[in-house]
């Protein structure tokens, strides 16, 4: 495909965090120089299905598609605007794993507001029901991933491979300099309770980081921060379930020794608040835990 | 990779696999297998027919891979690969299915036994497929051998291994050598004193040329792996120049401090300053610092002034030694069970309960009694006494679940022993079964209890009383149903052995395991005995489990053999099937230097971890723990095991 010419913007359901890190980012000027910007809808019926379907097949050369999916109506957008673009970037977190909106699926159905689809109430990645080409991870994408994607996508003479992630291939703690401790990990530890060290990896102090099983290309910003990385960028290319790994991780790094061993590292591990929210905090609708499938307790 | 010619050899194991296993059609169907040429089974594929099959197999049909079916990997993998590598093919191409202890030997169904036969060795087809050609790794080592423990074990480990031509490194955190059996009175079955057969062997081990002795000495640290342990041991200052030391005692005449002798039990009491017994090596006084007023700064100083030859120096400081060693051999005994752990005997409150140590001490003709069996609390002789069978062992709800092992015969030896003293004097003992395992032990106990002089009584003791002038000894026959109750002036425990003080922290310290009740572990409880997880480290004595001295100096010179194993070698070589990092993979999270429990992996400080492959024993708990997949370990990656995995679960085609 030749340089593209026109790109769209629709953004879902989400919180708006995804146009406004394009509103700031320093490339946008260079990117509404390259290309003809088709619509910016910020919120859904800023654009509806009427006008979407105006448009003829593969009429938009890139689209970038923000906000999970989460009924038939999203659902049924999502596939027009497929129709319609010739290239599709899941934008963002909730795009790409279904994001933070995703930890509904882990609630009881009853109490969810969300619109119910024909298979019930819950939150799907953008790629569980159309093809995506691209993904920009990110709650919401940090500006170094924006630019890459930008300068890739819509400067760049030949437009990069299907699949790519503008995103590192290394995980976060590639771009953190904290060092690691020689003692392995007893207890952990919360933020609101005890401030960690700013020199030494957050989670050999036990605070619980997932800067290990998540794509770098943040610059670790999080942790530079002196805050965990909560996993917003997704699993690495290769690892199929970002909680799952994170969890299998800590099981490997807390570790006591002696005849009451194993007890205490189960009081440690069963000691992490709020398991699934924090391992999968974003990645729930695209892990292989999906959704709630049992009400009954 | 393979390019497909693969060797697939069944074997019958007589009748252990067949029987259960149709073996011929676990050939017949891998034959039509993909990338197999070649299958056949076998009655024994382990006897040098077998082995030739395989050789000519592989030279006839040009097999770049080959598997075995049959026993487990542990028992015969390196026969097979050592056959193939005969007629050229690479060791680590050959794999082995399991497929008798877990197939034949677990199942009940021959056909599906044989179903689950034929999955299995098709997965070690799919193995052999992605295997690789992988060289050993060499690796010069030490040829020195640190033993731990310069107790009979220890010592007689340490005199075979400097015996065969290495030096020998043999540390004892008492300050003599000699442990346990230096306090011991007579040897079961026997008779013979245990010293004048002991002190022969402590001074062959004192005067080896190839033997270092560091008594007062600790190990504080150990690094490294088989061939090339780097250790550190502390030794504390004695303060006294063993080779002036004359043994004049006048330092122990002026000393103002006594303090309870442990070599007796706590049955005397000995000085700051002391010769720790008789026999000692070195023969040498030493100056306890813990007990004495003070050296730093000095507050007495006597016993230096009363030394006419000037051996005692209250500058001596503690010293670090820091040793290359090849090998280790953890020989570090054991101690009896706190007797205060029994309230209902009165255990270490009742003067004259005591511990079967500490009859032996009183018992012993240079004993805190001379010989003269008296009262601990009054002095008066004993003319009545009781022995308790396993006091704290076999009884899992409240002390040690296991047997001590030496206490039956050591009980009917100390019941001979008063019997002789004391021919009109009353023995009772009590026990729950007579177990005399060891050579000559059975008729030496039971020509004790069949002589009529010592009442055995099976049943355990309720209750101990002190009345004073007596004990009442309360508990029951069980034999008749009857409820005993005999007044005695000593009543002596045969205490449970346990651990010595400090065995779990000294296992954390060499890498090595205990066992639930926190003796040394063994790799393997039958066919590796002396040898633990951790390559280059052996354990030998009581020290690993309960013992009696024949079975303690047989395991010391196991031990020994298996350090001259390594000592002897030219260079050592190590598996090749290690972890490997993918630099493009790995963020540094260090999630790999906590999952491994060799430590042999760790984040350089270019960011990537780095594999020490001689540490490494290719168990794969980095690669299972490595968040991004960067780990893999050679040869079982995690294509093979997707591989692996659908041969096993794959539908029939």
């Amino acid at each position: 495909m030749p340089k593209p010419k026109s790109v769209a913007i629709y953004a879902a359901n989400g919180c708006g965090g995804c146009s406004q890190s394009l509103l700031v980012s320093d490339r946008l000027s260079a990117l509404l120089d390259a290309v003809h910007p088709v619509f910016w809808a910020t919120q859904p019926g800023d654009v509806t299905q009427a006008e979407i379907e105006q448009y003829d097949d593969r009429e938009i050369d890139i689209l970038l598609y923000a906000g999970p999916v989460y009924d038939d109506e999203s659902i049924a957008t999502a596939q027009l605007l497929r129709r319609v673009a010739k290239r599709i970037v899941a934008y963002g977190a909730c795009a790409h794993l279904g994001g933070l909106c995703g930890l509904a699926n882990l609630a009881p159905e009853a109490t969810l507001h969300l619109a119910p689809s024909k298979d019930g109430r819950f939150i799907q990645p953008l790629s569980a029901v159309i093809a995506v080409d691209y993904i920009l991870p990110g709650c919401p994408p940090p500006p170094a991933m924006i630019a890459r994607m930008v300068d890739e996508l819509f400067l760049g003479d030949e437009l990069p491979p299907a699949g790519t992630v503008f995103a590192a291939t290394k995980a976060v703690c590639a771009e953190c300099d904290r060092r690691h401790l020689a003692t392995p990990l007893t207890a952990i530890k919360r933020f609101h309770a005890t401030p960690p060290d700013p020199e030494v990896c957050l989670l050999d102090q036990g605070y619980i980081c997932l800067g290990p099983v998540t794509r770098g290309g943040c610059a670790a910003v999080c942790p530079r921060s002196d805050r965990p990385c909560t996993g917003c960028a997704g699993p690495l290319a290769g690892v199929h379930d970002q909680g799952g790994t994170i969890l299998h991780a800590l099981a490997s790094l807390v570790r006591f020794t002696g005849p009451d061993g194993q007890r205490r590292e189960r009081e440690v591990l069963d000691s992490i608040p709020d398991i699934a929210g924090t391992a999968y905090k974003y990645s729930v609708a695209a892990s292989a835990l999906k959704r709630r499938v049992n009400d009954g307790s | 990779m393979s390019q497909g010619r693969i060797g697939v050899f069944i074997c019958h194991c007589g009748m252990n696999i067949e029987e259960m296993v149709d073996t011929h059609r676990v050939a017949e169907t891998l034959k039509n297998y993909p990338g197999v040429v070649h299958a056949e089974d076998y009655d024994y594929m382990c006897s040098e027919i077998g082995q030739q099959k395989i050789r000519d197999a592989i030279v006839e049909h040009k097999l770049d891979g080959v598997v075995v079916a049959a026993c487990t990997p542990s028992m015969h993998q390196e026969t097979f690969r050592n056959a193939a590598e005969e007629v050229g093919l690479n060791r680590y191409r050959l794999e082995v299915a399991n497929i008798r202890e877990q197939v034949s030997w677990v199942h009940t169904d021959r056909e599906v036994a044989t179903e689950k036969a034929i999955r299995l060795t098709r997965a070690a087809v799919e193995k052999v497929r992605m295997d690789d050609d992988l060289t050993p790794i060499a690796v010069e080592h030490a040829t020195k051998c640190l033993v731990v423990g310069g107790g009979i074990t220890g010592i007689q480990a340490a005199v075979n291994v400097a015996n065969n031509g290495y030096d020998v490194i043999l540390v004892e955190k008492n300050p003599s050598i000699g442990g346990h059996m230096a306090q011991l009175s007579v040897t079961f079955p026997t008779l013979d004193c245990a010293q004048c057969i002991l002190t022969p062997r402590m001074v062959e081990a004192s005067r080896h040329p190839r033997i270092k002795l560091l008594t007062y000495s600790e190990v504080i640290d150990v690094s490294g792996y088989i061939g090339n342990y780097t250790v550190k041991i502390r030794k504390k200052p004695t303060y006294v120049d063993p080779d002036k030391c004359n043994l004049c005692n006048k330092c122990a005449e002026v000393c103002p401090v006594s303090v309870s002798e442990e070599f007796n039990e706590g049955l005397s009491q000995r000085k700051a300053i002391y010769l720790p017994f008789a026999q000692a090596i070195p023969s040498s006084y030493v100056l306890d610092e813990d007990a004495c007023l003070g050296v730093k700064p000095l507050r007495c100083g006597r016993c230096q002034e009363v030394c006419d030859v000037g051996a005692i120096n209250y500058d001596m400081a503690p010293e670090i030694i820091t040793e290359k060693v090849g090998a280790i051999i953890l020989a570090t005994g054991y101690d009896l069970y706190d007797p205060s752990n029994l309230t209902e005997y009165g255990g270490g409150k009742y003067p004259d309960v005591v511990t079967s140590l500490q009859f032996e001490r009183m018992v012993h003709p240079s004993g805190p009694m001379k010989g003269d069996l008296r009262r601990p609390s009054d002095g008066r002789p004993v003319n009545r006494i009781a022995f308790v069978h396993c006091a704290g062992s076999r009884d899992p709800e409240r002390h040690k679940p296991y047997c001590s092992r030496i206490c039956c015969t050591y009980t009917a030896k100390q019941a001979l022993l008063f019997k002789k003293s004391h021919s009109d004097g009353e023995a009772s003992v009590f026990y729950i079964d007579i177990r005399t395992d060891g050579k000559g032990y059975e008729e030496f106990a039971q020509n004790i209890i069949a002589s009529q002089r010592v009442r055995y009584i099976r049943g355990k003791v309720a209750k101990i009383v002190d009345e004073g002038d007596h004990l009442t000894v309360w508990g029951a026959d069980t034999l008749s149903g009857e409820r005993v109750e005999i007044d005695v002036d000593l009543v002596v425990l045969a205490m449970a052995v346990v651990p010595s003080k400090g065995t779990e922290e000294m296992a954390k310290t060499f890498h090595i395991n205990v066992d639930e009740n926190g003796f040394l572990k063994e790799a393997h409880p039958k066919l590796r005995p002396v040898e633990t997880t951790t390559a280059g480290v052996f354990i030998a004595g009581m020290a690993q489990g309960p013992k009696d001295i024949p079975d303690s100096v047989a395991q010391g010179s196991a031990a020994a053999a298996k350090a001259i194993e390594i000592l002897s070698q030219k260079e050592l070589t190590h598996s090749p099937e290690v972890a490997t990092v993918n630099e493009e993979l790995c963020s540094g999270c260090g999630v790999c230097t906590r999952a491994c429990p060799y430590d042999a992996i760790k984040v350089e400080r270019s960011g990537i971890a780095v594999v020490n492959e001689i540490l490494c024993s290719g168990c794969g708990a980095c690669a299972a723990a490595c968040p991004t997949g960067a780990i893999e370990v050679k040869n079982d990656r995690r294509v093979q095991y997707a591989a692996m995995l659908a041969a096993v679960l794959g539908r029939d085609e």
